[in-house]
C-alpha cells in the first residue's frame, strides 16, 4: 500500500505536492465551470493518462460505481425532483414513470462534475507514494508528528488486514456462522471486530516504548531515506492548473454578477 | 535548595508524561483509522448493508477525548480517499469528525459510563451524522450516493418531501443501526481495557 505504483513514468516522478495541488485546483475548476464539453475533454484526457500509466485495471471498479451512481441519479432526479414540470419523455403512457426536464438538468450538472473528477483524482492519488508525500508535506512546513500519523496509518492497515483474516479463520473454525440471513451475519460482526480491536489496543503500549526509545520526541532534525526533488515542470504544472481554477472562480463570479 | 530541586524534579516528570501522552495519541490515531477501514472491509466481507466505518473513531474518542477523536474521524475519510482514489468521499469526513467530537466530549465529562449514556450517544451521533451527510450528498451528488440508501431516498421523494429532507430522513434509520452497533462495540471494548489505557484524556487545568 505504501508503494502503489513503482513504475518509472512521467506522472510517477512528479513532486508529490504537485499532485495534491493539481487535485485541489481541478476540483475548484470543474465545480466552478460545470460545463459538459470541458468535463468530457478532461475525462477523456484523464482516461488516456490512466491507461498509459497502467492503472486501468483498478479504475474499472470506479467506472462501474460511477455508472451505477449515474443510473440512480438520473432516475431519481429525472422522475422525482419536486420542481419537475416539463415532460421530456413518457416511458409508459398513463403511469407516473415520466422523465422531466428540470430534474434531468440537475442530474446532468451533477454528473458532469463527478465523472471527470473521479478520473482526475484517481490519476493524481494512485500515482502518489505515501512515504514521499509525508516527506514533501514535512518540507512544506507540516510537523513531523502530523505526517507520521499519515505514513504510519498506511503501514498499519495491511498488518491489521492480515490479522483480520487470521481472526476470521479462527472464529470460523470455532463454528462461527458468517453466512445466511442478515441477522446471522450481523451477529458474526461483533466476534470478529472485538478481538481485532483488543489486539491492536494491547500492542499500543509496546509501540509507545519502541518509538520513545528511538527518539521520536527528540527535537533534532529528522533524516529521510527517500528524498523527492522538485523540478521546473512541477512549478509549471502547479501554476497552470492554479490558473485554470482561478479563471473558473472569476467566471462563476462574473456569471453571478451579470 | 532542596525544595527547588524537588520542584524541578516534579516539573520534569510532568513534561515527560505529557510528551508520552502525545506519543500515545499519535499511535492511537493511526490505529483508530485502521480499525475504521478494517471495520468497513469486514462489513463488506459479511455483505452487511452498513458502513461500519466509525468504530475506531468512537473507541479512540472515548479513550483520548474530543480533539484526537475528531482528528481520527476526519483522517479516516482522507485515508479512505487516498486508498481508493475517491477524493470526493473525503467530504463525509465531516460527519465522522462530528462522531469523534461528540463521543470525546461525552467521555471527557464522564457521560460514557452506562447503557443510558450509550443510548444517548447513539442518538446524538445519528442525528449529527445524518444532518451533516445530507447537505454533502445533495450538493456533491445531487442527493444520490449510488448505494442502498437511494431506494429510501426515492421513497421519501415520491411521498412529497423535498430533496434535502429526503436525504436526511433516509439516513436516520440506517445511521441509527450503523452508529448504534459502533457505539455498543466501543463501549464493550472500553470496559475490558486495562485502567492505564482507559483515561488518556488530558486533565483540565487545575483552578487556583
Amino acid at each position: 500500500m505504501l508503494q502503489i505504483n513503482e513504475k518509472d513514468t512521467f506522472i510517477k516522478n512528479l513532486y508529490p505536492m504537485t499532485k495534491i495541488w493539481f487535485a485541489f485546483w481541478m476540483v475548484v475548476g470543474i465545480f466552478t465551470f460545470t460545463n459538459y464539453y470541458l468535463s468530457a475533454v478532461v475525462f477523456v484526457a484523464a482516461l488516456i493518462l490512466i491507461y498509459t500509466e497502467g492503472l486501468i485495471r483498478g479504475f474499472k471498479v470506479l467506472i462501474l460505481a460511477a455508472i451505477l451512481l449515474g443510473v440512480s441519479l438520473f432516475m431519481i432526479q429525472g422522475i422525482l425532483n419536486p420542481s419537475n414540470e416539463t415532460v421530456v419523455w413518457e416511458v409508459i403512457t398513463g403511469t407516473r414513470f415520466v422523465f422531466y426536464q428540470e430534474g434531468l438538468t440537475v442530474a446532468g450538472n451533477v454528473y458532469s462534475r463527478i465523472v471527470p473528477l473521479i478520473a482526475v483524482l484517481y490519476l493524481a492519488i494512485r500515482t502518489l507514494n505515501m512515504t514521499e508525500l509525508g516527506v514533501a508535506l514535512n518540507k512544506a512546513g507540516i510537523s513531523y508528528r502530523a505526517t507520521f500519523v499519515l505514513t504510519s496509518t498506511f503501514q498499519i492497515i495491511p498488518v491489521l488486514k492480515k490479522e483480520m483474516f487470521q481472526i476470521i479463520n479462527a472464529q470460523k473454525s470455532r463454528g462461527l456462522n458468517t453466512e445466511g440471513s442478515l441477522l446471522n451475519r450481523m451477529k458474526a460482526f461483533i466476534p470478529l471486530m472485538v478481538p481485532l480491536i483488543q489486539n491492536s489496543m494491547m500492542n499500543v503500549q509496546n509501540q509507545v516504548v519502541a518509538l520513545e526509545s528511538k527518539g521520536f520526541n527528540s527535537d533534532n532534525k529528522k533524516t529521510y531515506y527517500r528524498d523527492p526533488q522538485k523540478r521546473a515542470i512541477d512549478t509549471f504544472i502547479v501554476l497552470s492548473v492554479a490558473l485554470f481554477g482561478v479563471v473558473g472562480i472569476a467566471y462563476r463570479i462574473l456569471l453571478y454578477v451579470s | 535548595m532542596e525544595v527547588k530541586q524537588e520542584n524541578n524534579q516534579v516539573r520534569k516528570s510532568a513534561t515527560i508524561s505529557r510528551k508520552t501522552r502525545t506519543t500515545y495519541a499519535l499511535i492511537l490515531i493511526p490505529i483508530g483509522i485502521a480499525i475504521n477501514v478494517i471495520g468497513g472491509i469486514i462489513a463488506g466481507q459479511l455483505k452487511l448493508p452498513f458502513f461500519m466505518d466509525s468504530i475506531g473513531t468512537i473507541v479512540i474518542a472515548a479513550i483520548t477525548g474530543p480533539l484526537i477523536g475528531g482528528i481520527t474521524g476526519i483522517m479516516t475519510n482522507v485515508v479512505l480517499g487516498l486508498m481508493h482514489g475517491d477524493v470526493l468521499g473525503m467530504a463525509f469526513g465531516l460527519a465522522n469528525l462530528a462522531s469523534g467530537v461528540i463521543i470525546g466530549f461525552m467521555a471527557k465529562y464522564g457521560w460514557f459510563k452506562n447503557w443510558i449514556h450509550v443510548a444517548l450517544a447513539t442518538v446524538f451521533v445519528t442525528l449529527a451524522n445524518s444532518f451533516i451527510a445530507a447537505p454533502i450528498v445533495v450538493f456533491l451528488y445531487g442527493g444520490v450516493s449510488g448505494a442502498g440508501v437511494d431506494l429510501v431516498v426515492a421513497g421519501f421523494l415520491a411521498a412529497g418531501q423535498d430533496i434535502f429532507s429526503s436525504a436526511f430522513l433516509a439516513r436516520l434509520p440506517i445511521n441509527l443501526v450503523d452508529k448504534g452497533i459502533a457505539v455498543i462495540i466501543a463501549f464493550l471494548i472500553l470496559k475490558k481495557l486495562p485502567d492505564t489505557m482507559k483515561n488518556l484524556i488530558p486533565p483540565r487545568k487545575a483552578k487556583k
